[in-house]
């Protein structure tokens, strides 16, 4: 068998766009890429607030709001970008092919051979003699 | 006497006890221990038993027999013992036999071949000795069926042995008629149709082998387990061969195969974990490809993926801690990252490690591209952003020095960032470096002149310098032109007035101070500390009409203002108007607002400095009324009670508070002073006693030292300090820990920088006059 690795479909930035509220990324939260325009981002969070209303959904609401707020004009999104964590670069995986080693080794019968019989064996008990002084 | 020598005197005394033991009496003891299975102690007896003479004939048997045991229980088997068994009986094959076996299991096979061939050689030829030397002779590869060990083996044994033979060799025609036969135990069956690559036989042969399991050892069964292994990788059964794996490593089969199969595994399922999402069970597969086979260049790029990706997730969830943990295992290898430094950066600032912090972010600045068009190139502004995250996190660690520098550093790459600017004032400031804070407020305004921000700092400033009142007087007015209602501008122009009046009051210059204050009013009419002011110097006039027509003028503006109540108060105190006092006092009580105790107490304390006893105690009696279940009040009452010798008042209120709180420290402190003072000192010792428990309870050190101090006056006639400076000089180091646990940070770091004794040298200094800041100007 030969395992080959497939090459990881991840990304630098965020591909996924499923808002995440629990994140500390404001892109994240809106469910945006790093990459969106101001305009996207408007979009998104008008998209979340509707969702989200003030009055029903609380908590929810000043979690979109706070991540709105880091991001919302190009000169807060330019500090918020310079302290936001780095996710992995795009891992490559190994270019070594990893094959199974599947040949018959007859040193490994030479194993089992050392194996049988008495050879085997640890228990001798069967070899020993009764002793009447 | 030691444990060592007492086991060594009880040896001797065993080995002396033997000694007068005769040899019938030794053997029998050595039999004893033989049938108890203990060998050493049989063979030790029967030796000695040897040299005394009188034994039974056949005691080199048991002797020998002893010694086997010993050997075959011995692991690996003790070849030496097993020598001195054919020694004692030469004639027993059966121990010649298991010196051969040894030989053979530590690979000496010339030999264990020798004995071997001496054993079927003898006229009632070793049989036993055949099948091992048939063995030997494959491992060999040397021709078996030709050998004369053929002939000494049963048939069932040279069908066996022949399959091998084939598989070992390779020889295809006779391994498929062995096959085809089906003549093979299962294991040499499944190995003999793997040769062949006939991978259904094989599976069911080695699978029968494994539960069967007759005539191998559990060793051999991993040879089984790692072939079925095999079979199941190739159709692609991943966890089915990785079980198979396991237990043939856990039998004992231990081949660098086996080893780079379960590397390859482990690995591929790390991928696929990865790939689904979950990086933890991931990095667990890989840590357990590193147990078995090291670390190598793959198994380490997808380790060090792997954890930082779960430092990001951390990161997400604003667990700082755990992503640290993560990132900090991968620091090492992808030191050279610029993306990785920044996360350290960010980790160490958001658990609190500053200094760390610092240290990462100036990495990240080093690194950074310096060719413009290179993408991940930084904007001077966005330099100097890190350059200030860096200072910030110097200062947050206390490392003001090292914050200033840095500020300065990133104002270079951004000269117009005012708030840049700011932050440097702020650390100067911190630091007592005035005329440089001054100077880099002055810069602020010469890029923005009417700054309010800039103007307030700089008018603080001046503010804190008796002498600097005009320049400061003059800032809080240019503000106050910008923006008429700045809360902070009007408060401090007060006190800038104020100040300058109280300089005038202070050489009786009332004129001018009263000038002074008319010109505070004419830039602020509607302040209500300047009017209590002018009506406090034209009581210095002794004009008390006037006192009392901007009395009430401040009044006016608010009669809940227990600031000029006090000073009302205070004054016609002074200038002993009783009936002026009495109906201050009155519109105290009417204020609607809570009025805090202490100001009560206060009012008290100024009674007793003019000598106004009587009324000090009516307003004693008032907080009594008022605060009657504010035992923090009733406290501090007694005491003023104590001041004033009323002790026995004193006393009755510290008993009231106790009735309902007996624990209470200061209390039980202040109580038992008084009976100590009125000579009951058993019931004063025991009060202090009460006090001393419940402020340890409560780590209250002040109330500690405040206790031992009143003790030493009281029972060694200690004298109290004379001076702040004597008083610091005796404080308990538990104290000075505690004012340092709760000083400000930034004065804590600096007190803690300089120690008790520094410390107080430096107030000495002060006190002296001989210290001073070195200001400068860059």
């Amino acid at each position: 068998m030969t395992v080959t690795t497939e090459t990881s479909k991840e990304q630098t930035h965020l591909t996924g766009l499923e808002p995440d509220l629990t994140a500390t990324d404001p892109y994240r939260v809106l469910g945006i890429l790093h990459t969106a325009s101001q305009v996207e981002i408007k979009r998104a969070y008008f998209t979340l607030i509707r969702q989200y209303p003030p009055e029903t959904e609380g908590e929810k609401f000043k979690i979109v709001r706070l991540a709105y707020e880091k991001i919302k004009s190009a000169e807060r999104r330019a500090e918020t970008d310079i302290f936001l964590p780095q996710a992995p670069p795009v891992w490559q995986p190994s270019k070594n092919t990893f094959t199974m080693d599947t040949a018959f080794y007859p040193t490994d019968v030479l194993l089992a051979l050392r194996r049988w019989g008495d050879l085997g064996q640890t228990d001798f008990q069967e070899d020993f003699k009764e002793i009447v002084l | 006497m030691s444990k060592r020598s007492s086991r060594i005197k009880r040896k001797e005394k065993e080995k002396k006890q033997i000694a007068r033991l005769s040899g019938p009496e030794l053997v029998k003891q050595g039999d004893e221990a033989f049938k108890q299975a203990n060998y050493n102690e049989a063979i030790r007896v029967w030796e000695q038993s040897r040299a005394k003479g009188n034994i039974p004939p056949n005691l080199p048997t048991a002797l020998a027999e002893a010694y086997f045991r010993r050997a075959v229980n011995d692991s690996p088997i003790n070849i030496v013992d097993l020598r001195q068994a054919v020694k004692l009986r030469p004639a027993d094959l059966c121990y010649s036999y298991h010196v051969g076996l040894a030989y053979h299991r530590r690979g000496e096979l010339d030999e264990a071949e020798s004995i071997y061939r001496q054993l079927l050689t003898k006229p009632t030829p070793f049989k036993r000795a055949a099948m091992p030397l048939a063995q030997l002779l494959i491992e060999q590869k040397k021709p078996l069926q030709k050998d004369l060990v053929w002939n000494h083996l049963s048939e069932a044994e040279q069908v066996e042995l022949a399959g091998v033979e084939s598989v070992v060799k390779g020889e295809p025609n006779s391994l498929r008629q062995y096959l085809a036969k089906g003549s093979l135990s299962p294991l040499w069956h499944g190995l003999v149709a793997l040769s062949l690559d006939d991978q259904k036989t094989a599976q069911q042969s080695l699978q029968a082998a494994i539960t069967s399991n007759d005539k191998f050892s559990a060793e051999a069964c991993g040879v089984a387990h790692y072939y079925l292994g095999i079979l199941a990788s190739k159709s692609n059964q991943v966890e089915q061969a990785q079980k198979y794996f396991q237990t043939a490593k856990a039998n004992g089969f231990d081949t660098p195969h086996l080893k780079q199969n379960m590397s390859n595994l482990a690995y591929l399922s790390a991928v696929r974990e990865k790939q689904a999402g979950h990086s933890q069970r991931a990095v667990e597969l890989l840590n357990q490809v590193e147990s078995m086979n090291g670390v190598n260049e793959d198994l380490l790029d997808l380790q060090e993926h792997l954890n930082w990706d779960l430092g990001y997730a951390a990161a997400q969830k604003n667990d700082w801690k755990q992503a640290l943990h993560y990132w900090e295992m991968v620091k090492d290898n992808l030191g050279k990252s610029r993306a990785l430094t920044l996360n350290l950066a960010l980790a160490y600032q958001n658990v609190g490690k500053h200094a760390e912090s610092a240290k990462y972010w100036r990495e990240l600045l080093r690194r950074r591209p310096r060719n413009a068009s290179h993408p991940d190139a930084l904007t001077d502004e966005k330099v100097a952003r890190i350059w200030q995250n860096v200072a910030d996190n110097y200062a947050k660690s206390g490392d003001f020095e090292e914050a200033i520098k840095t500020y300065k550093n990133a104002i270079k790459w951004a000269p117009d960032n005012l708030e840049l600017r700011f932050k440097l004032v702020d650390v100067l400031e911190t630091e007592g470096r005035w005329q440089a804070a001054e100077n880099e407020l002055d810069r602020i305004l010469a890029k923005s002149p009417d700054n309010i921000r800039a103007l307030t700092m700089l008018g603080e400033i001046y503010a804190e310098d008796s002498f600097l009142q005009n320049r400061a007087q003059d800032i809080w007015l240019r503000i106050l032109k910008l923006e008429p209602q700045n809360p902070i501008a009007r408060q401090q122009l007060v006190y800038s007035y104020e100040k300058k009046a109280h300089l005038y009051i202070q050489w009786r210059q009332y004129k001018n101070a009263l000038k002074v204050y008319e010109e505070g009013l004419q830039h602020l009419p509607n302040s209500q500390r300047l009017c209590a002011g002018i009506g406090m110097v034209y009581a210095d006039l002794k004009e008390f009409d006037k006192t009392r027509q901007y009395f009430e003028r401040a009044l006016a503006i608010d009669p809940n203002d227990l600031q000029t109540l006090f000073l009302m108060f205070v004054v016609w105190l002074d200038y002993k108007s009783a009936s002026d006092v009495d109906k201050t006092f009155e519109r105290i009580k009417a204020v609607r607002e809570t009025i805090p105790s202490g100001f009560f107490i206060d009012l008290i304390d100024r009674c007793i400095e003019v000598g106004e006893v009587e009324r000090a105690k009516a307003i004693g009696k008032f907080i009594e009324e008022r605060y009657t279940k504010d035992e923090k009040t009733l406290v501090g009452l007694a005491e003023q009670y104590k001041e004033l010798n009323q002790k026995e008042q004193a006393m009755n209120l510290l008993r009231h508070v106790l009735k309902n709180n007996p624990s209470h420290a200061e209390a039980n402190m202040n109580l038992g002073t008084l009976y100590y003072e009125s000579g009951q000192t058993r019931l004063g010792k025991q009060h202090w006693q009460n006090a001393e428990i419940q402020a340890r309870k409560d780590d209250n050190q002040v109330l500690l030292y405040q206790l031992k101090i009143t003790r030493d006056a009281l029972l060694y006639g200690k004298p109290l300090a004379k001076n702040p400076l004597q008083m610091l000089k005796g404080i308990p180091p538990e104290l000075m820990e505690m004012v340092l646990r709760n000083a400000p940070p930034e004065m804590a770091a600096m007190l803690k920088k300089l120690g008790p004794e520094a410390f107080v040298s430096l107030l000495e200094d002060l006190n002296n006059g001989s210290f001073g800041f070195d200001d400068e100007d860059d």
